[in-house]
């Protein structure tokens, strides 16, 4: 039977091991690693990168999030690791923040098209523009 | 101050004071003096949008941030307000559901803290008021009984809520709403942006676009940058009612006072005045919320006429709430999606809301500053988390009528936007802080209105039942048909 501190031995080389490579990538720039986060998770759409930068440079702008030690630490393991949506609130709201600030449902959901970055998503600059409300899917009529 | 003394002093113009108001000027003389002291400024729905996209805008500083109001000793956990003329009708979402009548006998029915001295029945005609004063839109069958239909006709379904609505009935409902389906009163319809605090297009209600006149009208005298912080209480009775304005203290006497800012800061102003009632203050709460979004397997949900589409009580009532807290669905229609190839809105998401119970660890207390209420809340109880669990074992039976892939949750929201408690509603004096007309059980000329003379915390919206309370405290006091 393994013993607990040989155990913790093998776990901790484990660690270092899967750490090693990821190490290089935590010195990546806080924007660099949001688009990364984009990028992997739209990973099936043609992203315009100029315009994803645009947005990253926006969101930090808007919010300040890149003024906070942790949300950059968490950024940053977030693209390392690949964690998508699925498992990151973070990562979602990000995500359909820029989704919803490009055109791609204004293309009615093309994936074939390029998405390209419009401005900042602002509902009240822009109104009713609810891309799954009932005034793109009205109710059908008898 | 045009005078010195009033026949009624009023503290805050959001729903608790506003519909207070209305109901005392219908009932009171020509020759009334009425003091409104109001601790903001107007800051029109118009400007603040102009702030939201970027424009200049001169009212964008007169209000305070409200976080820089009060000392957060859990600053994790937070607490939302407005401050300015309307109060908190400038952020609320509009989500206006009844209570149900179980809601108000959590004792009686389940040994859970206390009944409300107030019942369903008797706060049924002042429900049916406030509904029909803020228009609401609502469906022909609710879960809580009512005597005659919504004002306006019910929002849309997406095609999952028609699912829910055909399996559940009246236990699943197009959410009753004060986000306007058709334009009326000067609304317009919602049109599902999803950012209601401030409406981008005037569909909710607001104390600004109410029209109910109270604040222009001949009786009324209204103060702003007036902040109350003490009341001079002299043998059971408040005297006189203490405010600064530009840095100045004034004090006005009142016959009657009523204190209509939110539960933090009426709770301040009753403790800083020497208020010796040991609920004041105490039991300072709210609801817990988290979001669950559920992947369908080829089914959109689309189609949804605003931001919340529908309510589910399908984990709301029943003998479980002995044991743990009952949960309210919200069928969020918000432009969320699911980021895979072709399946972008095969997903529906809901907000979990789950009632609370009192309790008296949390609570507000006086700081060095006269106006800063400090507040401790050690977190939701164990019964509300408990319910959180039960809700994730009986969620994928609720919607097994739904072709489920999975379902995530999210972490719970750091607030639900609702303050209840610190001034609570009680028989006598020995259980609470107000009776069931929300008069002061020791300072009878004292009114403490709002959501804050809760007396449990049910899962439901509080915005309705405290305007309705306030209808109804009015009511029986002014009326001269009740007198």
């Amino acid at each position: 039977m393994m013993r607990r501190r040989s155990f913790l031995k093998l776990a901790g080389l484990g660690t270092v091991a899967l750490a090693l490579p990821a190490f290089g990538a935590y010195s990546t720039s806080v924007e660099d690693a949001m688009a990364g986060i984009i990028h992997q998770e739209f990973h099936f759409l043609k992203l315009d990168p100029k315009g994803v930068r645009q947005f990253v440079a926006d969101y930090y702008k808007m919010t300040g999030a890149n003024r906070q030690f942790s949300m950059n630490l968490k950024t940053k393991t977030y693209y390392v690791f690949n964690i998508n949506s699925e498992r990151s609130q973070l990562v979602r709201t990000l995500t359909n923040l820029y989704l919803m600030s490009t055109d791609f449902f204004q293309n009615r959901m093309d994936e074939s098209k390029q998405v390209k970055y419009l401005g900042w998503y602002n509902p009240h600059k822009t109104p009713c523009a609810n891309p799954f409300s009932s005034i793109y899917y009205p109710p059908a009529t008898a | 101050m045009r005078q010195s003394a009033y026949d009624i002093v009023v503290v805050g113009t959001g729903f608790a004071s506003t519909f207070f108001l209305k109901e005392y000027l219908l009932n009171a003389p020509a020759t009334a003096k009425v003091l409104v002291l109001e601790r903001g400024h107007f800051y029109p729905r118009a400007e603040r949008v102009k702030d939201i996209i970027g424009e200049p805008t001169a009212y964008a500083k007169l209000n305070p941030l409200s976080y820089d109001t009060i000392e957060n000793s859990r600053p994790e956990k937070e607490w939302h307000f407005s401050l300015g003329f309307g109060g908190s009708s400038n952020c609320w979402y509009g989500c206006t559901p009844r209570f149900m009548p179980s809601d108000f006998r959590m004792k009686s029915l389940y040994g859970i803290a206390n009944d409300w001295p107030v019942q369903y029945d008797e706060l049924d005609p002042y429900y049916e008021q406030v509904e029909d004063l803020m228009a609401i839109s609502g469906p022909a069958e609710t879960p809580y009984p009512r005597k005659k239909p919504y004002v306006q006709p019910p929002h849309l379904f997406t095609a999952v809520d028609k699912v829910l609505h055909q399996k559940y009935g009246k236990l699943y409902i197009n959410q009753p709403t004060a986000r306007a389906r058709v334009a009326m009163n000067g609304r317009n319809a919602c049109c599902a942006s999803a950012v209601c605090s401030v409406c981008p297009v005037d569909a909710k209600f607001t104390i600004e676009n109410s029209n109910f006149g109270v604040y222009n009208d001949p009786r009324v005298e209204l103060l702003y940058g007036a902040q109350v912080y003490g009341l001079e209480l002299v043998q059971d009775r408040v005297r006189r009612v203490s405010f600064r304005q530009d840095n100045r203290d004034y004090h006005a006497a009142g016959e009657i006072v009523a204190l209509g800012a939110n539960a933090l800061f009426n709770a301040n102003i009753l403790l800083n005045s020497g208020d010796k009632n040991p609920f004041t203050g105490r039991g300072l709460g709210e609801q817990l919320g988290l979001q669950a979004h559920v992947y369908l397997d080829n089914m959109k949900s689309v189609g949804g006429s605003t931001w919340v589409n529908a309510n589910g009580y399908m984990l709301y009532d029943g003998d479980h709430r002995r044991d743990y807290a009952a949960c309210l669905m919200e069928s969020s229609n918000a432009p969320f999606f699911r980021p895979e190839s072709g399946k972008w809105r095969n997903m529906a998401s809901f907000r979990m809301i789950f009632e609370d119970l009192p309790d008296l660890e949390n609570h507000v207390a006086t700081t060095a500053d006269v106006m800063k209420p400090a507040l401790h809340f050690k977190g939701p109880s164990e019964y509300t988390m408990r319910g959180v669990e039960q809700m994730k074992k009986r969620l994928p039976e609720v919607l097994a009528c739904l072709p489920v892939e999975k379902i995530i949750y999210d972490q719970p929201y750091a607030s639900e936007a609702h303050i209840l408690g610190t001034t609570r509603m009680s028989d006598t004096a020995q259980n609470g802080v107000v009776d069931k007309h929300l008069r002061h059980h020791q300072y009878r000329n004292l009114f403490v209105l709002g959501s804050g003379s809760f007396t449990t915390y049910t899962p439901a919206n509080p915005t309705l039942t405290l305007s309705a309370l306030s209808l109804f405290a009015a009511h029986s006091t002014f009326s001269p048909v009740v007198s």
